[in-house]
């Protein structure tokens, strides 16, 4: 189990701000973080606000992408099922798994799970390798202070050969 | 053209909550709709909004035109998003609604963001369900009616049973 950068300014995954500073993690291909929202999260009454949820999916199954294929993306379609509500101040594991890829599509999964495995949300992407970010805009704004040093190898790798694809 | 109430806790429409994006929520002409300008605070990749901050508008305006439409209260249930271009930073979008049908429990909508040229940038297609046990007096209660007109503060009160009926001024 290996903890991942952050993105410097990303809500949901960025140290500083009002965000929801995730702790993103790769086990097995997948990416995954373990989180308890704040109440300053909810739609109403302690539920979790369906665009939060939402996001939360989104940037694992980024994560699960970038970690797991090496690529920048970015989201193109997601398809949403909200099942139960998330509640706020309650512990859940949200996780990515990697489908399948084809000529710069990437189709990904995510679902958050409560401390008995039931799914409360899931989603299904379809990301596409990221034309506008360039490897070193990306790389300027990753945060590894607190990363495993695995993941940081396997990452700086994977980027430097995206560079050389896109120079190839 | 009427400002809706806000839910005083939401993170997307408060106006007292300075970690919120504070939308204003507007109503003309049967169209609930927001006027936009993101800042870089919930971006995802540099200047550019996160996905999911784009949903979550999408998500508010999607819910308040079912309430305005049908006079239900409801839930997100499921969703199909596409982002067709990247929605910028501090840069001017509408973000907007259209009640496309009720079939027996499933309330269909669509929404998108467009900018000033009405070019989309990102779309969604909606289910909601309405909401089970929700206190409704409580949660009308729990909105800030301070900006809104009082068509529009009566129609919220309407949507309380009349045994409930308590108006916090």
């Amino acid at each position: 189990m290996s903890l991942l950068p952050c993105y410097t300014d990303c809500f949901f995954c960025g140290p500083h701000g009002d965000g929801l500073k995730m702790h993103i993690q790769f086990k097995d291909g997948s990416a995954f973080s373990d989180f308890v929202l704040d109440a300053k999260f909810q739609g109403y009454d302690k539920v979790a606000h369906g665009g939060i949820v939402t996001g939360i999916l989104d940037e694992v199954m980024w994560w699960t992408i970038f970690a797991g294929a090496g690529k920048i993306s970015v989201t193109r379609k997601m398809d949403t099922e909200f099942l139960t509500p998330v509640h706020c101040a309650v512990p859940y594991r949200v996780k990515g798994k990697l489908l399948s890829q084809r000529h710069g599509n990437m189709y990904v999964s995510g679902t958050i799970e409560d401390s008995k495995g039931k799914v409360a949300a899931r989603a299904n992407g379809l990301f596409r390798t990221a034309r506008h970010t360039t490897t070193g805009e990306l790389l300027a704004k990753l945060d590894f202070s607190h990363a495993s040093l695995d993941m940081r190898e396997m990452l700086l790798a994977a980027l430097k050969g995206q560079e050389k694809d896109k120079a190839g | 053209m009427s400002k809706l109430p806000v839910y005083t806790d939401s993170f997307f429409a408060s106006k007292v909550r300075p970690d919120g994006m504070a939308l204003t929520i507007l109503y003309e002409d049967g169209v609930v709709y927001t006027n936009m300008c993101i800042d870089s605070r919930f971006e995802g990749y540099k200047g550019v909004v996160h996905g999911g901050m784009v949903f979550g508008i999408l998500d508010v305006i999607m819910w308040y035109t079912i309430l305005l439409n049908t006079r239900k209260i409801c839930m997100t249930r499921r969703t199909e998003m596409e982002f067709l271009k990247p929605v910028l930073c501090d840069t001017m979008y509408r973000a907007e609604a259209r009640l496309e049908g009720v079939e027996e429990k499933d309330v269909i909508i669509s929404a998108w963001v467009q900018d000033a040229e009405g070019e989309r940038y990102a779309e969604v297609n909606g289910i909601f369900r309405e909401a089970k046990g929700l206190a409704i007096a409580e949660f009308v209660n729990s909105f800030d009616y301070s900006d809104s007109s009082p068509e529009i503060r009566d129609f919220f009160y309407s949507l309380i049973p009349v045994k409930t009926v308590n108006r916090e001024q």
